[in-house]
């Protein structure tokens, strides 16, 4: 986690009479990610989520990545977009870009890598290209089809216990392909990624 | 100072280190009860720790904190291990029982690894593959789980394509070099594979000339070769093939010993857990010097079978052969080869094949028919995209009858191969090969002695057309 984002935690609780009660849980838990105290990290960013924080659910994802749980990394991800879009920045995209590379979903990575690249500085953004540049170089057209095969029995295997990784497995072989030159799958992949989509908000018309 | 150690060790322990009291607050506890729950359950020991400790912190008689943290810190069966531990004892349905329950623990890839391999032990390849191919994306288990997919493609009867998985086995790999793989194999296995080769050749005694003869019959000679195999398997493999080949060889300077070849072969191979069986029925027409010259109908069986690293093989066929020549008549006739052996796959890219060989030629005259055997070994070795081979092999010829061309006597042959080569792939569809040949005949009949080597440089292209 950034020093500024440290910054600006400090400042809202200064500047808010009334702390919301997981604040100082999420102000603890980027202490302990800093420090690199990443177990630590990840149980004070449960708390102030549990205790009303949106923003703490994506810093629980990138604590999970710190500790080497890429798949529980990447559900918790696509949980904190969904319960605030918002609340990202673009060294948050880089590490869920890294949760899905670690966890094999080479797409997935790309595109957060691709959307870090446009706001990240100049030191950040060479080391995304390469790694988009190996990642193109990784999908060719002839290892589609069985990665897209291993992609569907996982993501049918989970859609039941962990629908969240689910949904980002089926979008990963959906989107593969659509890049196989045979379309390999495709109205499958669609449909289980469209079962395994967030319901809309209730009232929404 | 053992002591004093101890105490150190005790109190950097989250498990036995005093917990400091903290502000009192019932209800956080509980959310880190929770927390410390959910942690627990996904097999997170350290962070189920720190949440257990700082609800203890906050509520220093949480009966439901102290459970947990003990919990927690009591040694439990690992459910990877116990997998391990199954799969070490030879019971792979214990091994998927152990696992069944490991997954989301921040270990998948080895969970999928240590799966792979019990679903490939139980013969069930076609879940193993994926599994294995998971395992495979982690460079830390890439290694094993080439050895694996390359036990299964073997199983399959797709030896090239286990050769290359075997090369995998021995070394880690990157992105490109998986990629690449990958690419050969889809390639391989496609519907219809097409291949063509190109070879130039250079033989020192291309009519076998006898040592000492006159140097007017036919010596030294080179020729350039065009090969063309065409493989179709509409259902993929086990199932049905249809193989067809067509070869020309153009002589340098002894141009009646072009030639010029087809042959088709229908067959039919099967799978099964621990082996492959291959029937095929092929026929073959060579002509030399545009004249027809050896028409060969041939029945062929061959069969293998996997036990641990050892690979054990048989391979039969009979050749019911017609020369076309009126001066090769009398060697038609019933050509029967069996070939017995066994493989070792040691690892690091190393297979060592031993066998015997026997062959039992019955022409149509008993002085030109014989019964041949002897031992053979062969040795490759693969790394990356090079492959290298030696492979030798010993054969007694004993004919059956006194030939009246030789003043009666019943000729008696042993003979001697030796072959060497270098393979090098060219990205996923082109390969160079450079392949040297030693035939050595020495007999009992001085004028048959020969010596014969043969220089080969080729080039070939295989791809997949559906």
């Amino acid at each position: 986690m950034s020093r500024s984002s440290l910054v600006v935690l400090a400042l809202l609780l200064a500047a808010e009479p009334a702390v919301p009660p997981s604040e100082p849980h999420l102000v603890a838990g980027a202490e302990a990610f800093r420090a690199e105290a990443y177990d630590k990290a990840l149980v004070e960013f449960r708390v102030a989520e549990a205790l009303g924080s949106t923003e703490a659910s994506w810093y629980a994802a990138a604590s999970l990545l710190k500790l080497g749980r890429p798949e529980d990394a990447v559900e918790a991800f696509v949980l904190a977009e969904r319960s605030n879009r918002a609340a990202t920045d673009a060294l948050l995209e880089v590490y869920r870009g890294q949760a899905c590379y670690a966890a094999g979903l080479l797409i997935c990575a790309d595109r957060w890598f691709e959307s870090a690249g446009s706001r990240a500085g100049p030191r950040l953004v060479p080391q995304l290209k390469a790694l988009r540049g190996a990642i193109r170089d990784a999908l060719q057209p002839a290892q589609l089809a069985p990665a897209i095969d291993g992609l569907l029995t996982r993501g049918t295997e989970l859609a039941g216990t962990r629908p969240a990784l689910a949904f980002a497995i089926a979008e990963e072989a959906e989107a593969l392909a659509a890049r196989s030159p045979t379309r390999h799958r495709q109205a499958e992949a669609t449909a289980l990624t469209a079962r395994l989509a967030a319901p809309p908000p209730r009232g929404r018309r | 100072m053992t002591a004093a150690l101890l105490l150190v060790l005790a109190v950097a322990d989250p498990c036995t280190a005093p917990i400091p009291p903290g502000q009192a607050n019932a209800r956080e506890a509980e959310i880190y009860v929770q927390v410390g729950d959910a942690e627990q359950a996904r097999g997170n020991a350290g962070a189920a720790r720190e949440a257990y400790r700082a609800a203890l912190t906050r509520a220093p008689g949480s009966v439901e904190a102290r459970r947990g943290l003990e919990a927690v810190c009591t040694p439990a069966a690992d459910p990877v291990q116990a997998g391990a531990n199954a799969l070490a004892d030879g019971d792979p349905r214990r091994a998927l029982r152990a696992l069944a329950g490991a997954r989301g623990r921040g270990n998948d890839r080895a969970v999928d690894l240590l799966e792979g391999i019990a679903r490939y032990q139980l013969g069930e390849d076609a879940v193993a593959v994926p599994l294995l191919e998971s395992a495979r994306s982690d460079p830390a288990l890439a290694e094993s789980a080439s050895f694996f997919l390359g036990l299964i493609a073997l199983r399959r009867g797709d030896g090239d394509r286990a050769s290359r998985l075997f090369d995998q086995a021995g070394r880690a790999i990157g992105l490109e070099d998986a990629a690449r793989q990958l690419t050969r194999m889809a390639q391989q296995e496609g519907h219809l594979v097409l291949s063509v080769a190109t070879e130039l050749v250079y033989d020192t005694n291309v009519a076998l000339r006898p040592d000492g003869a006159p140097i007017t019959i036919p010596g030294p000679d080179g020729s350039a070769g065009l090969t063309i195999m065409g493989l179709l398997r509409p259902w993929g493999t086990p199932g049905p093939y249809l193989r067809v080949e067509g070869q020309l060889s153009k002589q340098f300077t002894l141009d009646e010993l072009d030639l010029i070849g087809g042959a088709a072969a229908l067959g039919f191979r099967l799978l099964g857990s621990g082996g492959s069986l291959t029937a095929e029925y092929a026929y073959s027409y060579q002509a030399v010097d545009w004249r027809g010259y050896l028409a060969d109908h041939r029945a062929f069986l061959g069969g293998s079978l996997l036990t641990g690293i050892a690979l054990w093989g048989f391979a039969y066929a009979a050749h019911f052969e017609t020369y076309r020549w009126s001066e090769l008549e009398d060697l038609s006739g019933v050509r029967q080869v069996l070939e017995l052996d066994a493989g070792l796959l040691p690892g690091g890219g190393v297979r060592i094949t031993a066998g015997y060989a026997g062959t039992w030629d019955a022409a149509r005259v008993q002085n030109l028919s014989y019964v041949e055997h002897g031992p053979l070994l062969e040795l490759s070795w693969a790394q990356g995209p090079w492959m290298l081979g030696v492979r030798g092999a010993l054969a007694w010829r004993p004919y059956l009858a006194p030939d009246p061309a030789y003043a009666g006597t019943t000729r008696e042959d042993t003979r001697y191969f030796a072959t060497t080569w270098v393979d090098l792939g060219l990205g996923a569809q082109w390969s160079v090969r450079g392949t040297a040949r030693l035939l050595r005949t020495d007999s009992n009949i001085p004028d048959l002695n020969a010596t014969e080597w043969i220089f080969i440089g080729s080039l070939a292209w295989t791809g997949a057309v559906l």
